[in-house]
């Protein structure tokens, strides 16, 4: 089949009579679960009407369980780490901290809490509202912040990271200390040689969250790894981990574990 | 949408088997159901759906703000909803329709009188004047009118030709040329295998090329 640009010298379909069939209509379409004859009308709309076409490509990306050719291209590592932490955020707002068992009220009389609990749900529905604004607004700066990031960078501070900063068990007492800058590039230098199929990256908070992964890191020829992190990812004052696995087919090694405090 | 039958990208080739997905997708919501580790449980559904949920709002929302408002107000209906989640129908599915409501629910919260219709376009030019100029009577037919004509003409020509294909074969030809879909598009739209479709396009193609002798290439 020849893939000649003709297409564009082709005019589009005439939208089609008579509306859409609704979502309903559609997933059943997909599903395989119509008629025949039902199951040809809704075909034969859909090749007069882009608008449904595109309705059932989105419907198949989310049930195939596969992830369409440049599905993984939309946000960066970056970008999608700060999504979740936006997201959980919020949830966190919203459940309580994790893992905190819910502690039942002392019974009281129905007039006595009726009112004190009006009060407390409009503070919480205006705290819900105000924190998902700015969660939102959170991940729409830090996509400005990645846009401008991928400008270049001038004179960006560089820490070398030596094992002396640095224990295995995850015990550091020496954070090395990391220069506020926009964008700061930190030189992992390793106790002993690795040789690994490839390396991976890990920033964990104090809390041991994942703020950030990286994958495909490349070894220097000095055997040394060059990590570049923009400060407004991480919260300025805090400790974190950086952590640099060796990758082997399935089996995962941490290979070195550094403590970075941010002014 | 765009045809995408060449190489596969470096993403999708580094994409997870689908079926192996699929299980993972059912575990984290296994764990989740139970009440184990639900923030793990949830990262695992995040990281495969988010890219399908942002897609699916940047096709339909201009601004990357209220997309990504819509993709975050997605997953936390999900989450409020994953305990209640009863397998009648697929996890996709319930996701879809779940995207799908977040976003009619932010359509008719934008266009409340129009409850979530598409805002129609004005039907008359809104600035007379501008594109109402008269022409002068005697204008020169120039090459650019010559080739739109033409132009119309071929299409005209090849309308006529696809519409006289047999069923399912006129069905995946319009799809290729006045839809632009690729290969696998087709399949899902069509409910049929990629080979099918292949075939299809194939003996389209032969037909047509008989049928317009040539006269231009075919757009297949």
């Amino acid at each position: 089949m020849s893939e000649t640009p003709a297409v564009a010298e082709t005019s589009p379909p005439a939208p089609p009579a008579g509306g859409h069939p609704d979502v309903d209509a559609w997933i059943a379409y997909h599903e395989g679960e119509l008629g025949t004859d039902e199951e040809q009308r809704l075909r034969r709309h859909l090749v007069k009407c882009p608008a449904c076409v595109s309705l059932v490509l989105d419907l198949d990306a989310f049930t195939a369980g596969a992830e369409g050719p440049g599905a993984g291209e939309e946000l960066s590592e970056f970008e999608r780490a700060a999504a979740w932490r936006s997201l959980r955020a919020h949830l966190e707002r919203e459940e309580g901290p994790r893992g905190a068992a819910p502690v039942a009220a002392p019974r009281r009389a129905a007039w006595r809490l009726a009112v004190p609990s009006a009060l407390a749900a409009t503070l919480a529905a205006g705290v819900l509202g105000l924190a998902s604004w700015n969660a939102h607004r959170e991940v729409a700066r830090l996509q400005g912040v990645v846009a401008a990031l991928s400008e270049p960078q001038v004179n960006v501070p560089i820490h070398d990271l030596y094992p002396d900063t640095a224990t295995r068990s995850g015990g550091g007492t020496r954070p090395a200390e990391v220069r506020a800058a926009p964008y700061v590039t930190l030189v992992l230098n390793l106790e002993e040689p690795a040789d690994f199929a490839a390396y991976e990256v890990e920033v964990v908070d104090a809390a041991g969250h994942v703020a950030w992964t990286g994958r495909g890191l490349e070894m220097s020829e000095y055997g040394t790894f060059t990590l570049g992190l923009a400060r407004d990812f991480l919260t300025p004052g805090e400790e974190y981990r950086v952590r640099l696995h060796g990758v082997d087919e399935d089996a995962r090694k941490l290979l070195q574990d550094y403590a970075v405090r941010l002014e | 949408m765009s045809r995408s039958d060449a190489e596969p990208t470096a993403a999708a080739a580094a994409a997870a088997d689908p079926g192996e997905a699929a299980e993972r997708i059912d575990r984290a919501i296994d764990a989740f159901r139970r009440g184990g580790d639900r923030e793990a449980a949830f990262r695992v559904v995040f990281d495969h759906y988010h890219p399908v949920v942002l897609r699916f709002f940047r096709k339909r929302v201009f601004s990357p703000e209220d997309q990504l408002d819509l993709t975050q107000e997605t997953f936390l209906r999900v989450y409020r909803g994953l305990e209640g989640f009863r397998r009648e129908a697929r996890f996709g599915t319930w996701f879809f329709r779940i995207a799908h409501n977040t976003h009619l629910k932010w359509l008719r919260r934008l266009h409340p009188d129009e409850a979530g219709a598409a805002v129609a376009l004005p039907e008359s030019n809104p600035e007379p004047g501008r594109w109402d100029v008269a022409e002068p009577a005697a204008v020169a037919i120039d090459a650019a009118a010559l080739d739109d004509v033409l132009l119309a003409e071929r299409q005209r020509v090849l309308r006529e030709a696809v519409d006289e294909l047999p069923g399912q074969m006129r069905e995946a030809t319009e799809l290729r040329v006045y839809q632009d879909l690729s290969y696998r598009e087709i399949a899902v739209v069509m409910r049929l295998s990629v080979e099918t479709v292949k075939v299809h396009l194939f003996q389209a193609r032969k037909k047509l090329k008989t049928k317009l002798r040539g006269a231009f290439e075919i757009p297949i």
